[in-house]
C-alpha cells in the first residue's frame, strides 16, 4: 500500500479518505492559514505598537514627504495633541516657526532645537531623526525621537546660579580673612593708643591746654575702632551677644528714625507683618543693617524723590545654598530709586567698594551688612533694574521653641568699686593702662603678664580676688585656659574674656566654661567699668 | 466506515462550460487578487499557440506571468521540484494549469510543494497535504483525464519507475475553466485515448463501492454521451459540437470518480504507465473488458446497464453469459473505433505480469473496486489482456 498515513487503518477507513470522507478529508480552505496569517500579523501590529507607545521619549513617524502617520503617547502628551490630530499634519507643526535662532552651549543644533506645543509654548527637546527603508531600499520615511530637555536646561541654569553664588561667596570669605587679619593686630595697636590717650586724659588736671588734642586722638581713634569693628563684623569674627528677638519692634524703631531725618520728598512705606516668631540676633548689628540699608535706599532715591518701602514677612522656603526648607523673617527694603549698574551688581558687597561720591560713603555699609547677615546665618539677596529701582531681601531663619527673652536695657553709668581684680595681658602697655584706669575707679589692681604668673598669683590666694580681666590671645595658656582653671576652684568667680580676635572661641562656648563676660578688644573703658559692676553684682545676688 | 453507512460528499470545483470560455481567464486571475501568474504547460501546447492565446488574454488583463512548459507525458517528480522551485524563485502567487493531464497533475503538484515546502513524493497517498497550495486554475485542452475537477495527481516516481498517485481534497482545483475549442488542436489518436479515459473513469465510478445517486448521475450521462459522441468526432475532428459532448462527457466522468473515486482497472493501469511509460488512456482501455468480466459479479445490475448503453439487451440474456455480453460490448467499442487490443503488442511480457500485479495491488485505486481482488485475479486479468 503507497498510502503511509493510512498505514495500519482499516480498509474502511481509506475508503473514506479516498471519497473525502476521511478525518482529514478537507477541501482546499485558505481560512485556516489565513486566519493564523491573521493573527501572527495582529500580534505583530500590536507588539510593534505597544513597543512604540512605551518608549518614554516621543516618537513620530513621518512619510517621504514630512507628513505625519503615527505619533506615540509620550509624543502626544509632551506637545498635547491626540494622535487624530497630528496624523496628516505636516511634522513642522511641532518646530518652533524661528527655532533655529536658539542657541545655548549646553544644547548644539545638531541635536536639540526648539518644539512647539498645541498650547503654543516652546519648549527645548533633544532630537534624533532617522530615515526609514524597506526591504529593497525604498526610502519609506522618517522617524525623529524627541525628549523634553526643559527640566535639564533648568538644571543647568540652576546650577550656574549655584557656581556663581559660590564664586561670590568664597570671594567674600577671602576678602573677609584678609580685612579680619589686619583688624585684629590693628585692634591691638588701638588698643593701647587709645588707653594711653583715655590715662593721659584722666591724668591731665582740668583746663589744660592739652586736653583738646588729646581728645582728638581719642576722637579719631574712636573712629579707627569704629572702622576696625565694621571690618571685623563683616568678616564675621566677631563674636557679640545675641539674643532672640521680634525683629518686627526694631523695624519700627528704625522707621521712625528715618522719618525724622529723611527729607519729604522721599516717602516711607511700611509693611511690617504681625507675628510672634523669633530670631537669634544682635540687635545692635539688626539695627545697624536695617539702617545701611535704608540709608543706601535714600541715597537711591535722594536726586529725584521716591518711595522707600520697608517690609517684613514670614516666609516658608528652600532658600538657594541652604536647600532644606524652612521658615525665615524676611525684611525687604525697596526703592524705587536710581538703581544699580549691572556690571556693578556682583561687586557692591565688597569693603570699600563704592559708587558714592568721596566723602559720602566708606564702602564698608553693604560689606558689613553682608557680613552680619552670613554670621546670623542669614542670607541677602539683591534685585535690580537700572533706572527703575532695587529691592535687597535679607532672609533670618526663624527659631522655634524657645520663648521670647526681655531685651535688657544697657547701662551707661561709669561707676567704680573697692574690690580686688586680677588683670592678665602679655602686652604690658594694655596691661598698664588697664591698671591705671581701673585704679582710678577704686579698684586694687594685679597685673599678670602671662597666663602661669596669673595662676600662680591666684593659687597663692584663691579668694583674695573678686574679679578677673584676661586676655585671650597670650604666649603660654590662654585667657581661656586659665579661666577654666581658676573656675575649677572658684566656680562662682566673675571673670570677663577679651580678646581682639579669636575664632575657635564663640560666646555659647565662653558662656558654657563659666566666663560671665566675653569683650571684644579695643576695650573701651567706658564699656568695661558697667561690665566690672554687672558680674559683681550678679555674683553678689 | 461512513462509506458503508452510505454517507457521501460530493465536491466540484467552480466550472466555467462553453466554447470561448478561455477569455475568462484574465477575469478570474484579476479576481484571485494575482500579483504574477504562474503557467505550466508542454511544448505540444505551446507549438499549438495556445500558450500564446492565454498569454494575449493575461497581457490584456495587465497581469505578469512567469512560464513553465517543459512538463513531459506522464510527469516526473523531479520536473514538479523543478517548476515548483521555479515558482517560488519568481513570486508568482496563483497557477494556471494548461494542457491535459500531464500539465495538469504537475500543477497540483507545484501548488502543494510550494505550500508545504517537501518533496512531491512526501504526499503521496490520500489525505497527506497539511496547507493547501495557492489558487490553481485549470485549462484542459483534452477531454479525459478530468484532472481540472478531480483530487488526483498522478506523479512518476523516476527513481522507482513507478507512478504514485496522490490524493487530496486541497487539490480540487479552484476555478475549472472548460474550453471545448481549446480540444481542436488533438489528433485522433489522442481524441481517441483522452476519450476512452473518460469512458473508464465513468465505468469504474459507477460501479464503485464508494457511489452514490449523486455520482451515478454524472457517471450514466458520461457512458452515454461517449457511447454517442466519441465514434462520430473521431471522424469529424474539427466539430467543435461534438467537441463539447466529448467535453461535457468528460467533466460527467470526473465529477462522478472524483467522488466515487475509481477501481481495479486504474489501479493496473497505474502499474502498467509506470512500466511502459504509455499514454494512461491507452492503459485504461487496454484493460477494461478484462476487468469487467471478473468484476461483474459483484455489481451485475450496474454493469448490465453499461451493456444497455452499449446496445446489448440485457434481458435476453441469460444471467451466466452476461459478464462476458457486456465486456464484449465494450470490447465491440473498441474495436469499432479501430483500438488495437493485446498488452503483449505494448512490449509486456510474461515476467512482468507478478511485479505489474504487486504494484496495482497497493494502487489505492483499488480500494474502491467493487470486488475485493487477491494478488492472483489480478494476474490473471493482466495475462487475459496480454
Amino acid at each position: 500500500m503507497t498510502n503511509h498515513s493510512a498505514s495500519g487503518d482499516s480498509w474502511d477507513d481509506l475508503k473514506d479518505a479516498i471519497v473525502g470522507l476521511g478525518e482529514r478529508s478537507v477541501r482546499k480552505s485558505y481560512y485556516p492559514e489565513l486566519r493564523t496569517k491573521i493573527r501572527d500579523l495582529d500580534e505583530q501590529r500590536i507588539f510593534f505598537r505597544s513597543t512604540l507607545n512605551s518608549i518614554p521619549d516621543g516618537v513620530v513617524v513621518m512619510d517621504a514627504d514630512g507628513v505625519i502617520k503615527q505619533a506615540n503617547p509620550a509624543l502626544c502628551t509632551m506637545f498635547g495633541y491626540t494622535p487624530e490630530e497630528l496624523v496628516g499634519q505636516p511634522q513642522t507643526i511641532l518646530y518652533e516657526r524661528d527655532g533655529e535662532k536658539f542657541r545655548h552651549a549646553d544644547f548644539p543644533t545638531d541635536w536639540s532645537r526648539r518644539f512647539l506645543r498645541k498650547d503654543g509654548a516652546a519648549f527645548l527637546g533633544e532630537t534624533m531623526e532617522n530615515e526609514i527603508y524597506d526591504h529593497e531600499g525604498k526610502l519609506l520615511g522618517t522617524l525623529e525621537l524627541i525628549r523634553d530637555r526643559t527640566d535639564q536646561l533648568f538644571e543647568i541654569r540652576r546650577q550656574r546660579q549655584l557656581e556663581e553664588q559660590l564664586r561670590q561667596s568664597q570671594k567674600m570669605a577671602a576678602i573677609g580673612t584678609l580685612a579680619g587679619g589686619i583688624a585684629h593686630d590693628f585692634n591691638n595697636l588701638l588698643a593701647a593708643i587709645l588707653g594711653y590717650a583715655e590715662l593721659a586724659l584722666l591724668k591731665l588736671p582740668p583746663g589744660v591746654a592739652l586736653q583738646r588734642e588729646i581728645r582728638q586722638i581719642l576722637k579719631a581713634g574712636g573712629k579707627a575702632s569704629e572702622l576696625v569693628n565694621q571690618i571685623l563684623a563683616f568678616s564675621r569674627k566677631e563674636t557679640t551677644k545675641r539674643i532672640l528677638l521680634q525683629p518686627g519692634v526694631l523695624l519700627k524703631e528704625v522707621i521712625k528714625l528715618l522719618r525724622g531725618t529723611i527729607p519729604s520728598t522721599v516717602t516711607i512705606q511700611e509693611q511690617i507683618a504681625v507675628t510672634d516668631r523669633v530670631i537669634l540676633a544682635n540687635p545692635t548689628q539688626l539695627h545697624q543693617v536695617v539702617m545701611n540699608l535704608c540709608t543706601n535706599a535714600f541715597h537711591a532715591v535722594e536726586d529725584n524723590g521716591g518711595e522707600i518701602a520697608l517690609a517684613m514677612e514670614i516666609v516658608r522656603k528652600a532658600i538657594p545654598a541652604s536647600q532644606e526648607e524652612r521658615e525665615w523673617i524676611k525684611i525687604s527694603v525697596i526703592d524705587n530709586g536710581c538703581g544699580i549698574d549691572p556690571a556693578n551688581i556682583d561687586r557692591i558687597f565688597e569693603p570699600y567698594f563704592t559708587t558714592k561720591p568721596s566723602g559720602k560713603g566708606t564702602g564698608m555699609g553693604l560689606a558689613v551688612v553682608h557680613g552680619i547677615v552670613e554670621n546670623h546665618e542669614g542670607r541677602i539677596f539683591v534685585e535690580s533694574v537700572k533706572g527703575e529701582g532695587t529691592t535687597i531681601n535679607v532672609f533670618f531663619p526663624v527659631v522655634t521653641g524657645i520663648e521670647t527673652p526681655q531685651i535688657q536695657p544697657e547701662s551707661q553709668s561709669l561707676v567704680g568699686g573697692s574690690e580686688s581684680i586680677l588683670v592678665v595681658d602679655d602686652e604690658q602697655m594694655v596691661a598698664d593702662y588697664l591698671k591705671s584706669f581701673l585704679e582710678q575707679l577704686g579698684y586694687t589692681i594685679t597685673v599678670c603678664n602671662d597666663g602661669n604668673a596669673a595662676l600662680l598669683a591666684f593659687e597663692r590666694n584663691p579668694q583674695g580676688f573678686d574679679v578677673v580681666i584676661t586676655d585671650q590671645t597670650m604666649p603660654g595658656k590662654t585667657g581661656f585656659e586659665i579661666a577654666r582653671t581658676m573656675l575649677a576652684v572658684r566656680p562662682e568667680l566673675p571673670i570677663i574674656l577679651c580678646s581682639g580676635y579669636s575664632s575657635a572661641l564663640s560666646p555659647e562656648r565662653v558662656t558654657k566654661a563659666g566666663i560671665r563676660e566675653f569683650m571684644m578688644k579695643p576695650v573701651s573703658l567706658h564699656d568695661l567699668a558697667p561690665v566690672i559692676r554687672s558680674v559683681l553684682q550678679e555674683e553678689a545676688s | 466506515m461512513l462509506t458503508e453507512l452510505n454517507i457521501r460528499k460530493f465536491l466540484a470545483p467552480e466550472i466555467i462550460f462553453g466554447d470561448g470560455a478561455i477569455e475568462l481567464l484574465g477575469r478570474y486571475v484579476r479576481n484571485y487578487g494575482a500579483g504574477r501568474v504562474f503557467i505550466v504547460t508542454d511544448q505540444g501546447l505551446v507549438q499549438a499557440g495556445l500558450l500564446e492565446r492565454a498569454q494575449t488574454i493575461l497581457a490584456a488583463a495587465g497581469v505578469d506571468l512567469v512560464v513553465y512548459d517543459k512538463v513531459s507525458p506522464n510527469p516526473r517528480d523531479y520536473e514538479v521540484m523543478e517548476a515548483a522551485e521555479l515558482y517560488h524563485q519568481s513570486h508568482c502567487d496563483i497557477i494556471i494549469a494548461l494542457g491535459g493531464g500531464s500539465p495538469m497533475d504537475c500543477a497540483k503538484g507545484v501548488s502543494i510543494v510550494s505550500a508545504n515546502n517537501n518533496h512531491i513524493l512526501t504526499f503521496k497517498g490520500v489525505d497527506n497535504v497539511e496547507i493547501p497550495g495557492p489558487p490553481l486554475i485549470c485549462l484542459p485542452t483534452t477531454s479525459g483525464t478530468s484532472a481540472d475537477v478531480s483530487q488526483f495527481a498522478i506523479i512518476n516516481n523516476t527513481e522507482e519507475r513507478v507512478k504514485v498517485a496522490i490524493i487530496s481534497k486541497t487539490m480540487v482545483p479552484d476555478l475549472a475553466l472548460l474550453d471545448p475549442g481549446l480540444t481542436l488542436t488533438m489528433n485522433r489518436d489522442l481524441t481517441l485515448c483522452t476519450g476512452m479515459d473518460a469512458l473508464v473513469h465513468a465505468i469504474e465510478a459507477y460501479v464503485s463501492s464508494a457511489s452514490s445517486q449523486l455520482t451515478d448521475l454524472h457517471a450514466l450521462e458520461a457512458i452515454r454521451l461517449i457511447q454517442r459522441s466519441l465514434p462520430k468526432v473521431l471522424d469529424n475532428l474539427n466539430d467543435v459540437e461534438l467537441r463539447e459532448q466529448m467535453m461535457l462527457a468528460s467533466l460527467e466522468a470526473g465529477l462522478a470518480f472524483s467522488n466515487a473515486s475509481l477501481g481495479a482497472v486504474h489501479a493496473m493501469a497505474h502499474s502498467l504507465g509506470g512500466l511502459l511509460d504509455l499514454p494512461h488512456g491507452e492503459c485504461n482501455t487496454l484493460l477494461l473488458d478484462a476487468v469487467i468480466k471478473r468484476n461483474y459479479e459483484a455489481v451485475p445490475e450496474r454493469y448490465d446497464r453499461i451493456g444497455e448503453i452499449f446496445g446489448v439487451q440485457m434481458q435476453g440474456i441469460a444471467p451466466e453469459r452476461r459478464a462476458q455480453a457486456v465486456a464484449e460490448a465494450v470490447l465491440s467499442f473498441k474495436r469499432q473505433l479501430g483500438f488495437e487490443s493485446g498488452l503483449d503488442k505494448r512490449g509486456v511480457r510474461l515476467d512482468d505480469i507478478t511485479l505489474l500485479a504487486q504494484k496495482a495491488l497497493a494502487d489505492p485505486c483499488m480500494v474502491t473496486n467493487p470486488r475485493r481482488f487477491e494478488l492472483a485475479d489480478i494476474e490473471a486479468i493482466f495475462k487475459e489482456a496480454l
